[in-house]
């Protein structure tokens, strides 16, 4: 077989495939919209009054990246004082930059010093799925951990772990959420840590509770390579404009995640420390009298 | 091609004529770089993405269809080396890989290309399918013209060695 006949045999091999063409080619012109839009935003300040909007939707009709509101505060944001991320902030950004427009709803977090954390439920028309952004950063008095020393792979369950060109390290993972030894809902993660210290993790499920709730749809919304390019976006910082964490404050109230639990709960006993630990935030989250 | 303005939905409109022509056989080559079904999905979406993104100034570009094949294989390789190295290919075959007559010649294609580098699968994919010079793939990966040489000749021996007597059955079926 000379080198030519390879030309024929990669031609017939795919000559009479029949792709997806208008599904493809319309999801590539709204992807390419969400990144221009981002792009276009990155540095005009932050989407206050756009902000204004969401909160008075309550469960929001978002268009990704369609409203015109960003997250992003590294540039532009006009001198405003900065103060530390809030999970209300962490909500907001997260629901700037979906990587597909959908219906959410759900909204619930909770923070502390260098931790904010908010779960959401994200409903794209194919089923309702839980999704959690926890945004960790060293605070002024910790040490800085290198990004290896925090994203480790050791065992297959923990994904695959890769070094980034910017020395980001980022860990890609598939799995289930386990229960008592028994899997139900699938679980997907992407967790970047970059040079400045950031943890971006973003999880998604096939369910719209991470436990005690069926699964809604075959797997989770997002891909595995829009859950990366997800946590690889600039847009997250854990230093933002004062304005924006006012301006973001009544997204939620710690007491939703409580009530959050609570209402999946028929015993209904569920107080913010187990809430907290349903949702995989740290128990001291919780503010104290809970 | 003419100027198209940008953004608007003039522009809007021509590029949704471009993706739907350019869909098909980009997703074509992407399988082949990808060799999962799935993951060339999601790879034609990028490059589309990426080309909306610079549709503007797409005059200045002789042949749009053909420079997003250079950008298609560009971003695979940036993707794999953003990514781990680990490559799972989806378990269940889509009905349309699996059924149609030169399924057995795809599917063992498939499997031999997963064997080698990815940048030498890029090679080949951009010699044997887009059907390119030794300079142009050169020029199209940043590469030397000698470097691109070896890479091929590399993979095309690993192709004959995975495929061995079964290639020739499989081109005369």
């Amino acid at each position: 077989m000379d080198d030519d006949d390879f030309g024929t045999l990669f031609r017939r091999a795919v000559a009479t495939l029949d792709p997806p063409s208008e599904r493809l080619a319309e999801a590539g012109l709204q992807r390419g919209r969400r990144q221009r839009q981002r792009r276009r935003l990155a540095g005009v300040g932050t989407g206050a009054a756009v902000l204004a909007g969401v909160v008075g939707l309550g469960a929001a009709v978002l268009s990704a990246g369609a409203g015109g509101g960003s997250g992003r505060t590294a540039a532009g944001s006009g001198g405003a004082r900065p103060v530390a991320v809030t999970p209300q902030a962490v909500l907001q950004t997260a629901l700037d930059t979906l990587p597909a427009p959908g219906r959410t709803s759900g909204y619930a977090g909770a923070g502390m010093d260098g931790y904010s954390g908010t779960t959401f439920v994200y409903d794209d028309g194919h089923g309702a799925a839980a999704v959690q952004v926890t945004l960790e950063y060293p605070p002024a008095h910790a040490g800085r951990k290198s990004p290896g020393a925090v994203v480790v792979c050791k065992t297959k369950a923990d994904g695959d772990c890769s070094v980034l060109a910017d020395g980001s390290h980022l860990r890609l993972r598939q799995g289930q959420q386990d229960t008592s030894g028994v899997p139900n809902s699938t679980e997907w993660e992407a967790q970047l840590v970059r040079p400045d210290g950031v943890s971006i993790d973003i999880i998604e499920w096939n369910a719209p509770e991470p436990k005690a709730a069926p699964g809604s749809r075959p797997a989770p919304p997002f891909t595995m390579a829009e859950l990366a390019a997800w946590v690889e976006d600039p847009v997250w910082q854990s230093r933002i404009p004062a304005h924006r964490a006012t301006a973001t404050a009544r997204l939620f109230t710690p007491a939703d995640l409580q009530a959050k639990v609570a209402g999946a709960n028929s015993h209904g006993a569920v107080d913010c420390a187990k809430a907290a630990h349903a949702h995989k935030l740290p128990a001291g989250s919780c503010p104290t009298g809970h | 091609m003419g100027r198209a303005t940008h953004p608007g939905p003039v522009a809007d409109a021509a590029f949704g004529q471009f993706a739907r022509a350019n869909a098909a056989p980009l997703f074509r080559s992407a399988l082949l770089l990808t060799t999962d079904w799935h993951r060339a999905e999601d790879l034609v979406q990028d490059t589309l993405a990426r080309m909306y993104r610079i549709w503007g100034g797409i005059a200045r570009i002789d042949n749009p269809a053909a420079y997003a094949q250079t950008v298609l294989a560009r971003q695979f390789l940036s993707q794999r080396r953003r990514r781990s190295s680990g490559e799972i290919p989806s378990a269940a075959l889509p009905e349309a890989l699996a059924t149609d007559a030169d399924a057995d010649l795809r599917l063992a294609l498939l499997s031999a290309l997963r064997s080698l580098r990815p940048a030498d699968r890029a090679v080949v994919v951009l010699r044997y399918l887009a059907d390119r010079s030794v300079e142009q793939v050169a020029a199209d990966l940043d590469r030397s013209p000698s470097s691109v040489k070896v890479q091929s000749m590399r993979a095309l021996a690993q192709l004959r060695e995975l495929l061995g007597a079964e290639l020739t059955e499989l081109i005369q079926n």
